[in-house]
């Protein structure tokens, strides 16, 4: 009986469920026709440019505000051209920099865009009260760092001003020629100071936000979707698209799903174990991005104080191997700074020998190899370094007959044995804030706090310090080319095992898609079919 | 009993409207505010009526303030594990200057003593708040619960149901017919349903649905047809479970002399299973119900990070690998209460079902 | 029946307990072609190198992600190593964490279950409340902190046992705690029963009564409990290893192949395949098993043919 009586109440729902009206998303009014449909891998950590310090951030920033200067994408190469700014000039010794303000920028609540707005952005960038990670960014700039620190409490004495011509102005500690570059980067970008004092931490939501680039943010729906929309004030060239719909997808596995299913314009960062077949795909595309994989060598553990050792290991190991076996297009790396970067150069350092690499380890002294002390390579847990892991172990069992071990940590732990220089033989990469060589080879100088290796050499330090403040392109590609030869083939305290590409899928619906060798993604530049 | 007293009308009409709610949010309607409020003041309504007229109220406030001190201690021991965690919320690829580290550090007041710190959450939290992320900037973690929790509970209640509506009826049939092939089949099919991790499950059946079918959609949380596949593979365990449970206490129950007595008098063979068996042993499949609930949670991780739903079993996960440590505790404190106060409501039921027990 | 003294009856009824559940599980022949079938598994896990045709470290350059065939009988994977021969090795850790976390949490449970059910008292009721607790505390987190814990730990240095140490912790800290349940409640219903008061009349001891009386005569449901408790370990383990928790290579196990094979489903299915019938097959037969044994060591349940 109450079984009935229930089944009759459950019916009586479901007939009264139709009076209901379907929930309405924003997603669904999106018209097709003008939608490029996209993914990003996690929830954005924060839309606040000045606290941003990831790649996802930065694609949605890029995309809603523009910087005083940008790349040039149409040339392929890291060619920049005007935004914000629309001349920029420097003293001679590259210390004093100008850029001039375009006049007719408005903010998309109407307001004109000034120079100060670049100077508020820039003094919450390095107030300690912001505590940005990026704050460093502008560490290039006099009393910058002081004034992070706390040492210095009026922001009127770092070297930026705006002069009577509403020029902004920027005096640096020392000439840096590639110093443009810096003001590209979101943490740079302009602010409206006083949206943020009036909304608090939530001025990036949608309601609140305040922004100047090609697009506005619509909808962020956190953990699920982000809408941009067309700003139809943009200063410069409009958009050609006018949505843009970019759902958060966390499984690389799973974005390839939706775009198979027509559900997703296009993809990248696909899943690497579909490479191989992936890559036959008229869709596919790879560029090379400005990042490089590398083994840093602790050079304070035995048996690698002994750099004969360190040269055995670095020459077997075959890196076209490494690279057959990712099948991403990457490309094989004996230098140190990475392809499409000035200083780069193919011939240097140390080729795969497998036979020299047995005489120096004869020399070494492990002639007999079961002499050879336990050696452990380290990385943080993730497939490809795993499979790069375990082909490295291969090859040096093959080629020098020594047995390695492997250590995977979770990456947090990992960092902080890194810290703890327990490694012996350990994976990192990099990434390039700025394309410049500078930023690569600072990173292995003695003092670098990202120099693992317990390497110094100061004649390595001095030649970076002077490359660093030259303006003239050959003579910098000169001490460079020097400084390389000491890291990769004198003193080898590293191995560079490759520097990486980005894999894209793009439909056949999109006719432009931009590809950057920064990985930055501009969504005005595309265009539907 | 008169089926037009106001009790039973009350009741008839909490049911229609529970019931709507679900089929409504199934569908993606629009649920209106005022079905929400009938649906929540009616259920606090049953239980508060339940615990006074059973003069359960002192059991019941017992039982709360018990579960506020777990609580604590749970906050406290997550709160130590974290710290003993090698590498900080910090820490990262690029290693950062340290006077930014410190900048960074005296903003969450990482810079001050353990216990400082400890007794500093433990007030915001006594006050309700639970702090801010430190991997999400500027983000209260109880927003963040409040986006991505509903979205859980949803996936978890349709997985609940799923299991109950499903692994019931084949664990009663295959208890009635036992030792059939039907029997072997349905049994068999609930072990298999337990024997395969759900990380393959999920993307089997996106190939054969979504793919060779072409019934449901891949991915993302958006209605009827993205639902479907994330139930089914977050329902299979509990299903099985359900289903080897039901048979079992069946059969025990079958065996007992009152159904004996029952059958011997005549009563249709269905008749007996519905009213006699049916009721009885539906009991230890109710008691199991808190460590289902606790499964469900736990597999969901799975199911939300394969199926790309906004849920909040990922901050469980991702909060340890990022070491966000308010997201931690925030999401540990959360999943308890959502586990503490489902036992609560399965032991209030289970003394419901069965008047011989007296909870105190 | 007929009447005996209380004390002999739990000796005779323990040997014809075990005598009884043998014939009655031999009467379920599901159940004994999966006994059969798992005693095959722990052979191999026990002995691989004796039908795993090459090392599962291997590499053969350009062969590189074959497909079944001649010569590599599952095919290989993408580093060219022959997933056979990683299959079985895979199958030897698989088995051993569940094995072993089984066992642990056994010992681990066992002892806190009988302590607290005999106990009793304010003792039972605090053992129980601190389960509680530790019961509330998600499993993910705990998992996820002991394993990081333990893997950051520098003491241990035997590569195998360091690749194994943090899972098999982590497993069994999260698996004694079901079973110290089911213990306690065995405990508390033996404790009221006759043989429990005639031992104590004869002048047994505490302790003495749990270990030489009440233990044994609740072995039946623990070895239920236990075959049980393995499979979900295994499966927990390949859960582990999609978190990215899982094992520390070159070392593989069943859950690890798998999670890599998931990776690449589309392009070569063959990777995720193989280990995911293998996990499959086990797990089926150990859950059969484990039903048979509860259909035979119960004497409630029915008889099963």
């Amino acid at each position: 009986m109450f079984y009935y009586l229930n089944i009759v109440l459950l019916c009586l729902s479901l007939s009264l469920a139709s009076c209901f009206k379907k929930k309405q998303s924003k997603q669904d009014e999106l018209p097709l026709q003008d939608t490029l449909r996209f993914n990003i891998s996690t929830e954005p950590p924060t839309l606040d440019w000045s606290k941003a310090t990831d790649t996802t951030s930065s694609l949605i920033v890029d995309n809603v505000m523009d910087g005083l200067l940008d790349y040039d994408s149409s040339k392929g190469s890291l060619k920049l051209k005007p935004a914000l700014a629309e001349k920029w000039s420097s003293t001679p010794d590259s210390k004093t920099w100008t850029f001039t303000i375009r006049k007719d920028v408005k903010w998309n609540d109407g307001k004109e865009f000034k120079a100060s707005h670049v100077l508020d952005g820039w003094e919450r960038l390095l107030n300690p009260k912001t505590a940005s990670e990026y704050a460093y960014f502008l560490y290039p700039i006099k009393n910058a760092r002081a004034y992070s620190e706390g040492k210095i409490k009026d922001f009127s004495k770092v070297g930026v001003s705006v002069n009577e011509q509403g020029q902004l102005v920027v005096e640096l500690e020392e000439g840096k020629s590639y110093f443009p570059y810096f003001v590209t980067h979101t943490s740079t970008y302009p602010i409206r100071k006083d949206i943020i004092e009036i909304h608090g931490d939530s001025w990036t939501d949608p309601k609140n936000i305040v922004t100047l680039g090609a697009y506005n943010l619509k909808v962020w729906e956190h953990d699920k979707s982000i809408i941009l929309e067309r700003n139809t004030n943009y200063y410069n060239q409009a958009a050609k698209i006018k949505n843009i719909l970019i759902h958060i997808i966390p499984e690389s596995g799973t974005a390839l799903n939706l775009f198979e299913k027509g559900r997703l314009d296009a993809i990248r960062d696909l899943p690497s174990r579909e490479l191989p077949v992936l890559r036959k795909r008229k869709e596919y595309r790879s560029h090379p991005i400005l990042a490089t994989y590398y083994y840093g060598i602790n050079v304070e553990q035995k048996p690698f104080d002994d750099v004969r050792v360190r040269k055995a290991f670095n020459m077997a190991i075959d890196r076209k191997k490494i690279t057959d076996l990712l099948k991403g297009d990457q490309i094989p790396l004996t230098g140190w700074i990475p392809g499409n970067l000035l200083g780069y150069d193919s011939s240097l350092g140390l080729n795969f020998n497998p036979e020299k690499a047995r005489e120096l380890m004869d020399e070494a002294g492990y002639k007999d190899r079961s002499t050879f002390p336990r050696v452990v390579i380290s990385y943080n847990t993730h497939e490809d370094h795993k499979r790069v892991a375990e082909k490295v172990q291969a090859q040096l069992k093959k080629h020098l007959g020594i047995q390695v071990e492997l250590s995977n940590e979770e990456w947090k732990t990992y960092l902080q044995s890194l810290k703890t220089g327990r490694q012996q033989i350990y994976r990192m990469g990099w990434v390039a804030d700025y394309p410049d060589p500078d930023n690569f080879m600072t990173l292995m100088t003695s003092y670098s706090e990202n120099n693992h290796t317990n390497w110094g050499s100061g004649r390595y330090d001095a030649l970076v310090e002077e490359a660093g403040v030259l303006s003239n392109e050959r003579e910098r590609v000169k001490l460079y080319m020097e400084a390389q030869k000491i890291l990769v083939e004198e003193e080898v305290p590293v191995i560079p095992i490759y520097s990486s590409q980005s894999h894209w899928l793009i439909s056949d619906r999109v006719a432009v898609f931009p590809l950057n060798i920064m990985g930055k993604v501009s969504f005005k530049e595309v265009q539907l079919r | 009993m008169n089926i037009f007293s106001f009790k039973t009308l009350l009741s008839v009409f909490f049911f229609i409207c529970l019931s709507l709610t679900l089929i409504l949010s199934f569908l993606n309607y629009e649920i209106p505010s005022w079905l929400w409020l009938v649906d929540l003041g009616g259920l606090l309504a049953f239980f508060s009526y339940y615990t006074i007229k059973k003069r359960m109220l002192a059991y019941v406030c017992k039982r709360i303030l018990g579960a506020l001190f777990t609580l604590f201690i749970i906050a406290t021991v997550t709160f130590v594990l974290l710290r003993t965690l090698p590498g900080g919320p910090f820490d990262q690829e690029k290693t950062l200057p340290p006077e930014i580290k410190a900048n960074i550090e005296a903003k969450y007041h990482l810079d001050r003593p353990l216990m400082y710190q400890y007794g500093y959450y433990l007030s915001g939290l006594v006050q309700g708040d639970m702090g801010e992320s430190y991997k999400y900037i500027g983000r209260n973690i109880s927003s963040i619960m409040a986006e991505t929790l509903p979205i859980s509970i949803q996936l978890g209640i349709y997985a609940l149901i799923l299991s109950y509506l499903l692994g019931i009826p084949f664990g009663v049939l295959a208890a009635s017919r036992q030792n059939t092939w039907a029997d072997r089949t349905l049994m068999v099919g609930a072990i298999s349903g337990v024997s395969l991790p759900s990380f393959l499950v999920a993307p089997l059946l996106i190939l054969f649905f979504c793919f060779y079918l072409d019934w449901f959609e891949t991915a993302l949380w958006e209605g009827p047809s993205y639902y479907i596949l994330p139930l089914l593979v977050l329902g299979t365990r509990p299903v099985s479970f359900i289903a080897r449970l039901t048979r079992a206490s069946v059969l025990e129950v079958i065996q007992s002399d009152y159904v004996r007595t029952a059958k011997a008098k005549g009563l249709h063979h269905w008749t007996v299973l519905y009213k006699h068996v049916l009721k009885n042993s539906f009991l230890p499949v109710l008691t199991f119900s808190g460590p289902l609930i606790a499964g469900i949670l736990t597999g969901s991780f799975i199911v939300e990070h394969i199926f790309a739903i906004p849920g909040m079993a990922k901050h469980l996960v991702n909060s340890v690998t990022n070491r966000d440590y308010p997201l931690i505790l925030g999401a540990t404190l959360i999943y308890s209460v959502v586990l503490i106060f489902s036992n609560l409501v399965v032991d209030l039921l289970y003394s419901h079902f069965d008047p011989r027990i007296r909870l105190s | 029946m007929k009447k005996e003294s209380p004390l002999s009856k739990n000796k005779k009824s323990n040997n014809s307990l075990w005598h009884e559940s043998y014939r009655r599980f031999k009467k379920n022949r599901l159940g004994v072609v999966c006994a059969f079938f798992i005693l095959f598994i722990c052979l191999i896990s026990l002995f691989p190198e004796t039908l795993s045709p090459y090392s599962f470290e291997e590499q053969f350059e350009g062969k590189e992600l074959l497909p079944p065939g001649k010569g590599h009988l599952l095919g290989t994977d993408n580093l060219g190593r022959d997933l056979l021969s990683r299959l079985i090795y895979g199958g030897r850790i698989s088995m051993a964490v569940g094995v072993f976390t089984a066992l642990i949490s056994l010992i681990l449970g066992v002892a806190y279950g009988a302590v607290s059910g005999w106990m009793g008292g304010k003792v039972d009721a605090f053992m129980m409340r601190s389960i509680d607790i530790l019961y509330s505390i998600p499993s993910l987190v705990l998992l996820i902190l002991v394993k990081v814990i333990f893997d950051s730990l520098s003491i241990i240095t035997h590569p195998e046992l360091k690749a194994l140490m943090g899972i098999l912790v982590a497993l069994s800290l999260v698996g004694w705690v079901t079973l110290a349940r089911v213990v306690r409640g065995q405990v508390l219903q033996e404790k009221e029963k006759l043989y429990v008061e005639a031992a104590r009349s004869l002048g047994d001891k505490g302790w003495r009564i749990v270990f030489r009386h009440v233990l044994p005569n609740i072995l039946g449901p623990i070895i239920v409990l236990l075959t049980l408790q393995i499979p979900s370990n295994i499966l927990f383990e390949s859960f582990l290893s999609f978190l990215g928790l899982g094992l520390q290579p070159p070392y593989s196990s069943w859950g690890v192949l798998a999670e890599e094979g998931w990776k690449s489903l589309r392009s070569y299915p063959h990777l995720m395949i193989a280990p995911g019938v293998a996990i499959f097959f086990t797990m089926m037969a150990f859950n059969l098993m484990g039903d048979g044994l509860r259909d035979a060591f119960d004497p409630k349940s029915p008889q099963s043919g």
